[in-house]
This record gives C-alpha cells, structure tokens and sequence, in this order.
C-alpha cells in the first residue's frame, strides 16, 4: 500500500508539488496521470526514495520515507522513464549484478535471471551488450531489473513508451500477471487506453495537486460522456426529442443539425432499448454508433488540457 | 558486504572494457621507456647545441638514478594528469548518467560502492606503477651499465611511496566526483589539489612529513626516510576521511 500526506516539492523557488495526498490499495494497479510537468515523475522518484521532498509524509507498506534514509530501499521496484544502464554489460551481467547486490548464490543468480529474461522477451538478447539495445529492449531490460528482488511494490514511470504494440500488450500482460501475485503496481502513462485496460483507479495530478482520485469506472461514468451519436435524415423535431428523454438511461441530450449526441449510462447494455425507441421516430436515423467512455476526456476536462 | 562484492566485480570488468587499464598500462610504461632514452641521448644534443661542452660541466649527468628522477618527475607532473583524467569519471558519470539509481532501488550501499572503487583502482595503479618503475629501473640499468647507484630495494620503495600518492589522487576523484557531479571538474579539482599540496611543505618545512607532497619528496629522492612513513599514514587516514565525506554525500544526495 502507498500513502502520501500532504506531499511538497520545490526545484529551487519552483513548487512542483503542493500538497499531493494520493492511496494506492493493497494489491491494485493504479494509474497516475497529468500533463506534462504536472509532477507524476517527481513523485515516483519521491516514493522511490531517489529524491527528497520539502514537507509532507509517505509511506511504503508502513514503512515510512524519510529523507536521507535509506532503509526502504529494497521494498519496491522502480522503473524510471530512462532506465540507464551500464552499457559494456551484457543484459545477463547487468542482472547477475543485481543478483550479487543481493547476495544471491550463482546458481539462483542463473535461474532469476533465465526467467526474467523470458518474461520480458529478451532471452535472445541475453548475451549482447545493452549498449546495441534499442529503446523498447531498454525498457524491458528495466522492467526485469525492477522485478529482481520480487518486490511487493512496483512503481513504474512510462513503463510503455518505447515499446511497440506488441511490446505494449505483453507489458500489459506481465502487469495484469504481477497484480495476480498479489503486487501493488503505481504507474505514470500517457498512453491512456493501457489505464483502461488495466487500472483499478486512477489518479488525476494537475498543477501539483490531486485534482481527481477514484475507480476508473466510476470516473469514466461521472466525468466521461459515453453515450451514441446518432445521423438522421432530418432535423429531430420535439416529439422526437421527447421519446429519447424518457428513456432511463439518458443523462442528456445536444443536437447538432441533423446529428443526435446523447450522453448514457453504460450505452453498450442499453442499445436495444435505443433501438427500440429509434423505431418510434418520425424522423428516420440514418446511423447509430456507440461513443465509449474514455479516458482522453477526462483528463482534459480535469487536468486542464 | 554484498554491495561491495557486486561493486568489486562491476569495477574490475569496467576497468577492462572502458580501456582504462590500457591507458595507465601504456602511460606508464610509456614514460618508464622513454625517459631513460632521453636521457641516454640528451648529453650528445646539448653538446651539439652547445659547441661540444662538456654536458657534466653545467651539472647534468646520464646516469641511472637521474633516468629514475626523471621518471619520478613524470609520475608526479604528467601520469598525475594521466591518473586524474581517466578516473574523473568514477563517480561523477554515475550520478550524472543516473547509471546508480536501478542498483540504489535494488539495495546498493553507497559503502560499498564507493570502497570497492577505491579498492580496485588502488590495486591496479599500485601494480602498474610498481611494474612501470621496475621497467624504468631494469631498462637504465642496461643503458646506463656502469653508473648503478640505486638499489632495486629503494626503487620498490620509491614505486610504493608513488602508489599511495595515486591511491590519494583516486580518493580525491570519488570525492571531487560525488561534490560537482561533473567529470571534468572532479579531475581539473584533483589536480589543482594535487599541485597545490606542493606548497604546504614549503610553508611549513618543520612539519613537511605531515603532508602528502612529502611522499613525492620522498619517493623522489630514492632514499626513503621513516619520514615518509608518517606521510604515508596521514596520506591514509586521508584517503579514507575521503572515502568517508563520499559515501556520506552520496547517501544525502539526490539522484
């Protein structure tokens, strides 16, 4: 679990963080996004225990960070935006270093090693020097680094931005993987539709500050505008309006000419009823599609886009 | 003791691939060569230059023990350059490439990392150094047959006397290094530091033991004193008070 307190951070007289509160849940993924300089790297490297911060509190597992300490170190794994590596090592060197930080035998050096190499996909790579690694290979070379130690804690800064999507869905797999394990996964991303997929909640950071907090099903219900889009042949006249109005579902409807937008609760349950209320129109609709709940408009609306 | 013994290996293969070892290897053997040569030829071009006079009338002499002064002068001056440069980068490229902060998370000791490069190094110079005189003292030995006037015991002593004066350059690096944050100042810093240690002994001639120029002095003169046994000792206890402020820097400081 992570907690954050009131949480402040100045880069000489600039206040990047002012006053962040955020709670990650025990075994859950939760996705931490903003726009850029908002402060999401900032305070992964703060939790990581990289960074110092001005005032405020947080806490690992119980365990809190204090500035200058170094005893969390070891709880969680970090993967930064950039992971940066010793480039004459080879991917297996590199590990195996990690293996003796940790006073692991040769034997158990090997087999952790084996084995994140193939979670990752970069057996094949295990032999060749990180310096003729592309960007994605880096990446998967840092996730590997940052599950070493079997944390029960990930915090993970744009894991996803190298990476094809291929190399994308596998990330997501190995995520969904982890938090089966019983991990506590925090991640910054700004590919939104990976949030979709596999967060439990999402935080919302603008201007330093927690601007929304919640399960990403209820945020994409409250601040997201799922619904349809609907062509008709004409102009929709008021009795027209009016059957949609009563249908249960609707929270609202705009009309753009000849174009129906309607704001629904989960549109995709209730397109039969729509149809079936399309039927009673006396203007005929021409097209009917389904607008999805997402991401991108909340953090406009939210994070001041 | 694990960050250590990790760090031990990570240095002693980076010591290898990042060339480093083959730039001292080639410095120092460099000079060790060199140097007697020139000497060995210098009294024909100054008598060349100088209507044949007697090179010996003016105070020169081509002799084995002034091939090895002239080889101690070079370790002092030039390989201190040589030294400071190539391990300018030993903590100021961790911490600006950010190459520390994956091992930080995992439980690297910032002891551990700091001592294992000090050690390291400490060994390689002090071998290479040991080897770079013996080279040094073996080749003016054949160049300059009849005029053997230091002992190889001495000339051991003198290389060991010159390694710690290296191991002192190298804990000035780490330290210089995890300050600035900056390759290039934490070696022209080790370097100024160096030079200007040459001042102190002729501020305070009565307690010129006490620093670590006397070391040069010492080694220098092919002569080593019990002298340059306090020196070594507070070089030391120096070496390692650096050792100490680095690790305690890198500890509060942010990656």
């Amino acid at each position: 679990m992570i907690i954050i307190e009131n949480l402040h951070k100045s880069y000489n007289e600039t206040e990047v963080l002012k006053g962040l509160n955020l709670k990650v849940i025990k075994g859950e993924i939760y996705g931490f996004i903003g726009k850029n300089g908002a402060g999401k790297t900032t305070t992964l490297n703060i939790l990581a225990g990289i960074s110092a911060f001005n005032d405020g509190k947080c806490f690992i597992n119980s365990i809190e960070i204090k500035k200058g300490s170094q005893d969390y170190f070891g709880i969680c794994g970090f993967l930064p935006e950039e992971p940066k590596f010793y480039n004459y090592m080879t991917g297996f060197e590199y590990l195996s270093l990690m293996g003796k930080i940790l006073g692991q035998t040769k034997q158990e050096t090997k087999q952790r090693n084996e084995e994140l190499l193939k979670t990752v996909g970069l057996i094949d790579a295990k032999k060749k020097k990180i310096r003729a690694y592309s960007r994605g290979m880096r990446q998967r070379l840092g996730l590997a680094v940052s599950m070493y130690h079997k944390p029960k804690v990930l915090l993970l800064d744009e894991p996803s931005s190298s990476l094809d999507p291929v190399g994308r869905q596998d990330m997501v797999e190995i995520l969904l993987s982890l938090k089966k394990q019983g991990v506590t996964i925090m991640l910054s991303t700004h590919i939104l539709s990976d949030i979709e997929n596999i967060c439990d909640r999402v935080g919302v950071l603008s201007d330093g500050k927690m601007a929304l907090e919640g399960k990403l099903n209820d945020i994409l219900r409250d601040y997201a505008n799922p619904g349809y889009d609907i062509y008709l042949k004409e102009q929709a006249n008021n009795k027209d309006l009016e059957i949609i109005k009563t249908l249960p579902f609707v929270k609202n409807i705009s009309v753009e000419e000849k174009k129906l937008m309607i704001e629904a609760f989960e549109p995709e349950k209730n397109i039969n009823a729509l149809y079936s209320a399309l039927s009673k129109f006396e203007v005929s609709a021409l097209s009917t599609s389904i607008r999805k709940a997402n991401l991108d408009e909340v953090f406009k609306k939210v994070a001041k886009v | 003791m694990n960050s250590f013994k990790a760090y031990l290996w990570k240095e002693f293969i980076e010591a290898f691939r990042s060339k480093r070892l083959i730039i001292f290897g080639v410095a120092f053997l460099f000079f060790a060569m060199v140097d007697p040569i020139i000497i060995k030829i210098l009294p024909e071009i100054l008598k060349s230059q100088m209507g044949n006079a007697d090179p010996e009338s003016f105070g020169f002499s081509a002799t084995q023990i002034s091939a090895l002064s002239t080889y101690a002068k070079d370790m002092f001056q030039t390989l201190s350059i040589v030294v400071a440069l190539t391990l300018m980068g030993l903590t100021a490229s961790e911490i600006k490439n950010n190459t520390i902060i994956l091992p930080k998370i995992v439980g690297l000791k910032m002891s551990g990392f700091i001592i294992s490069k000090i050690i390291i190094y400490s060994v390689f110079i002090s071998t290479i150094t040991i080897i770079g005189f013996m080279v040094s003292f073996i080749y003016s030995g054949l160049l300059f047959p009849n005029s053997q006037t230091v002992t190889l015991l001495n000339t051991f002593l003198s290389s060991l006397l010159f390694s710690v004066h290296f191991i002192y350059l190298t804990a000035l690096c780490i330290l210089f290094g995890s300050i600035s944050k900056n390759n290039v100042l934490a070696g022209i810093l080790t370097l100024v530091t160096s030079y200007a240690g040459a001042l102190f002994p002729m501020l305070f001639p009565k307690f010129k033991m006490y620093f670590p120029y006397y070391i040069i002095e010492s080694a220098s003169s092919f002569k080593p004193d019990f002298n340059s046994l306090k020196s070594v000792i507070i070089t030391l206890i120096i070496v390692v008070m650096l050792c100490f402020i680095s690790i305690n820097r890198l500890n509060k400081s942010e990656s």
